[in-house]
Formats: structure tokens, C-alpha cells, sequence
């Protein structure tokens, strides 16, 4: 950014072309580079803009949004019977003070005491003062963790419908071997050959649907819209799961299996 | 000599009240070691049913059965793990082979092999080598369903004897085949039963 007014850098994922106009309350702001993988605790891309920008992004709202906001007060006004007859505009100013500051960031010298600074800053009045380490795990907890949660709702509803399939599938083909079952258990096969052969087929089942879907989310997750972060270790995590799962999935199949008269191998009468 | 099967006073009863059909009834039998017997008779006659209570397929309702002077089934105890039985001292041909279809040929009888403790390289060779004795050397990498109709039986004799089973039980094998061919299994079998080894 070389400018200090109307110049915006913004994550590459926005999609947003260096040199596109972005309007953005009642200023109108030209990208002038890009930033890669810096998305908000949401997983959006985000922007940076000067603080003077941001400021006047923050309270010099536009005329449409100014609108709305004075509807939104005279609403919340003529609810409270005391403050009926107090007109919204007379109000605003106080209420939207713009004579504000969220945060301040502090970054304190090496031989600096933490807790010196932190207890300092705490006695003033609605202040708090919160090491890095601190924020990170506000976010985390919040926003992220539910985020967590949500989607691994999700992942659990979709392994157990997997589950379901290779399940079926398995004892399906099962089904289709019933004759050859039997034919093992005449020739001698003992129960835990044949129920380790059906257990190699929902492995191989399982171990195919993870191999595909670890090749596609690996080839497509740049292009969601949401930052994904993909870490080897979920993805080894989402193999011992699937094979979790397959040996769930194939209970049913040895089940069936071991239930197979050797005598459905033998054609002819009595 | 001891007798390869001794089967006395077998009884096979299916259902009950009503619905009971005596399927064999006070049947015996006793074969000799190198013995080839043939069972003839009518369908329905219980045939298939003697061959599966002296495998102990489905054991009978009553009577006493050995293998090998060893006592396996004795009214109604079975007295040894069955499927061990077959596994070990048993050779089995159906009527309809029942090749095992997703396995080549010689897959198909090393597979008996490995199930009794053969290492897998050994299993194969031993299986490719009966086959070649069999005239089905070249179509030992080929899958069942490739077959022709006695090359499927030789297959399925291959199987039955490759781990040298002190009886074989075959259920009509030669049914599905016509006679010039039906007479090459027998002879197959019969020339295992009355030397030890295959002609």
C-alpha cells in the first residue's frame, strides 16, 4: 500500500482482481495487492485497509445503513413507554459515539513485567487486558470450537450413513457368496478364515472410499470458499475411523456368513 | 487293515411329528483303505444324505461313525471338530464342483492346502505340479468359469486329493458330464483310490 487513504489489500481466496474497485460504506477502495491464507476466526478473507480508513469504515456509515439504524432506535424507543416521546435523532448522537476504541494492542518491551502491566491496565475502570495466547483462546472457544463441533455433528451423521453403505454392501455380497461360503466350510475353512475374508472385503471397501476421498478433498479444499485447513493428522485420525468403521460395517456380513449351512454347497436329493 | 470309514446303524430323521421323514434309516457301510465304492440308487434313496452324515456335513439323528479307526460321531456326538475332520483327512467332489469362482485353478487347490498350514509358495507349486499331472498345467492361472465341463471335474479331483485325505466322498461328479467324459473322472478317481497317487 502506498497510499494512506482508499488503498485495500485482501485475501487472495476473495477472488477479488488487483486494481478492482471495492465500495465499501462511502468510500470506494482499489485493491492493490493480495494476502494469502489471512481469513478471519470464520474462515473468510479478509481485508486491510489503513486505520484511518477503518475508522471511518467503522463509524461514518452510509446513508443506507444510517437510515436503518435510526428505524432500528425509533422502533426500540416506541417499545419502552418511558422513552416514547424521546425523538430517535435527539438520542443517536449519544449512542453512537464514535469517539471509540475496541482494542488497543500493547506490545510491551522484553524486561517488561506481564503481570505488572496487565494488573495496571485492569484497575482502570471496564478495561481487560489479555495476553495473545489469551484472545487465541477466546476465538477458539467461541466461534472455532462451535464451528468444531458443528461440522464434526456433520461427520458423524455422514459416517454413519458410510457405515450403513458399506455395511449393506458387504452383506450383500455376502449374499452373493452363500454357495461359496458353504463350500469353504466343507472343504474345512474354519469360522474366523471366513469372517477374516469378509473382513478383508470391508477393509478394502473402506480403505478405496478413504483413498478417493482423501485424493479429493486434498485436490479441492483451495477451492472452497471458506479457508479449509486439512492437518495429516486428521487425516490419519479419518483412517483409524474408517477402519473403525469397517469392521463395524462387516459384523453383519461375518454374522451372515457363519450362519451359512455347509450343506447349501451339496446339490442333489436326499 | 484298519477301515478308512466305518458307518453303523445310521439314522437321519428331518422334521418332527407330523412333518418327521425318516431319510435314512439303520444304514451301514464299511470301506476299506484304498477301496473304491460306489452307492447306486434312485433320487431320493439318501444317497447324498449317507455322504453328508460320514462327513458330518449334517450329522445323523443316530448311529456310529469312524474315519480312519477314529471315532467321530456316536449317537448324536460329534466327537471331533468337523471341520478339521474335512479339512485334514477328507477330499470332497460335488455334483456341481463348486469351484471357487473368484480363484484360478490353481488358487482353488492350493487353497486346500493353506488352509492346513501349507506356506502359500509351497501350496502353489505343489497345486501347479497336480494339476500338470491332471493335463491342466496350461490352464492353471485361469478362472473356473473358463473351464470346459471335465476340465472343471479334473480341477475339482485336483482339489479333493492334493492333501492326500485318507477318503474321498463324491457326490455324483460325474453327473454333469457326458459318458466319454464321466469315465475320465472315474478314472481319475479310481486310479487315486486304488494306489495312493493319481495315474
Amino acid at each position: 500500500m502506498l497510499r494512506s487513504r482508499y488503498e485495500m489489500l485482501i485475501d487472495r481466496k476473495a477472488g477479488v482482481p488487483i486494481g478492482s474497485p471495492v465500495d465499501i460504506g462511502r468510500s470506494t477502495f482499489t485493491v492493490v495487492g493480495h494476502t494469502d491464507g489471512i481469513v478471519s476466526n470464520a474462515g473468510d478473507p479478509t481485508a486491510f485497509v489503513s486505520l484511518q480508513d477503518a475508522q471511518e469504515i467503522q463509524f461514518l456509515k452510509a446513508n443506507e445503513a444510517i437510515r436503518n439504524e435510526r428505524a432500528r432506535l425509533d422502533a426500540d424507543l416506541k417499545a419502552e413507554p418511558a422513552l416514547a416521546a424521546v425523538p430517535a435523532p435527539a438520542l443517536s448522537p449519544t449512542l453512537q459515539n464514535t469517539h471509540l476504541a475496541n482494542a488497543i494492542l500493547v506490545r510491551l518491551e522484553p524486561w517488561a513485567d506481564l503481570r505488572a502491566v496487565r494488573d495496571h491496565i485492569e484497575r482502570w475502570n471496564h478495561y481487560r487486558a489479555m495476553t495473545t495466547a489469551e484472545q487465541e483462546d477466546v476465538l477458539a472457544k467461541g466461534l472455532i470450537e462451535r464451528s468444531r463441533m458443528q461440522i464434526l455433528m456433520f461427520w458423524i451423521i455422514l459416517l454413519a450413513v458410510s457405515a450403513v453403505i458399506i455395511a449393506l454392501i458387504i452383506y450383500t455380497m455376502t449374499l452373493e457368496k452363500t454357495r461359496d461360503i458353504a463350500t469353504l466350510k466343507i472343504i474345512g475353512a474354519p469360522d474366523w478364515k471366513i469372517g477374516g475374508l469378509i473382513l478383508q472385503e470391508a477393509l478394502t471397501l473402506g480403505m478405496l472410499g478413504w483413498v478417493l476421498g482423501a485424493a479429493l478433498i486434498n485436490a479441492t479444499y483451495e477451492y472452497f470458499p471458506r479457508r479449509v485447513a486439512i492437518f495429516p493428522g486428521d487425516q490419519v485420525t479419518l483412517l483409524g475411523v474408517m477402519t473403525g468403521i469397517s469392521v463395524l460395517a462387516s459384523v453383519m456380513g461375518i454374522r451372515k456368513a457363519m450362519r451359512v449351512d455347509p450343506a447349501t454347497a451339496l446339490g442333489g436329493g436326499a | 487293515m484298519t477301515a478308512a470309514v466305518v458307518a453303523e446303524g445310521l439314522t437321519k430323521v428331518f422334521g418332527r411329528g407330523e412333518t418327521e421323514v425318516v431319510a435314512l434309516r439303520d444304514a451301514s457301510i464299511a470301506v476299506e483303505a484304498g477301496e473304491l465304492v460306489a452307492l447306486m440308487g434312485p433320487s431320493g434313496s439318501g444317497k447324498t444324505t449317507l455322504l453328508r452324515a460320514i462327513s458330518l456335513i449334517d450329522p445323523p439323528t443316530r448311529g456310529h461313525v469312524e474315519i480312519g479307526g477314529t471315532p467321530v460321531y456316536d449317537d448324536g456326538r460329534v466327537m471331533v471338530n468337523d471341520r478339521r475332520l474335512r479339512r485334514e483327512r477328507m477330499g470332497i467332489i460335488f455334483q456341481a464342483y463348486n469351484l471357487i469362482p473368484f480363484l484360478t485353478a490353481v488358487e482353488n487347490v492350493a487353497l486346500v492346502l493353506t488352509l492346513n498350514g501349507v506356506p502359500l509358495g509351497e501350496a502353489t507349486r505343489r497345486a501347479r505340479d497336480l494339476l500338470h499331472r491332471l493335463e491342466l498345467g496350461h490352464r492353471a492361472d485361469v478362472h473356473p468359469a473358463t473351464l470346459s465341463g471335465g476340465e472343471q471335474q479334473r480341477l475339482a479331483v485336483a482339489r479333493a486329493v492334493v492333501n492326500d485325505p485318507s477318503v474321498i466322498l463324491a457326490d455324483e461328479p460325474t453327473a454333469a458330464l457326458d459318458t466319454e467324459r464321466g469315465k475320465t473322472g472315474w478314472t481319475c478317481c479310481g486310479g487315486w483310490g486304488g494306489s495312493g497317487g493319481l495315474p
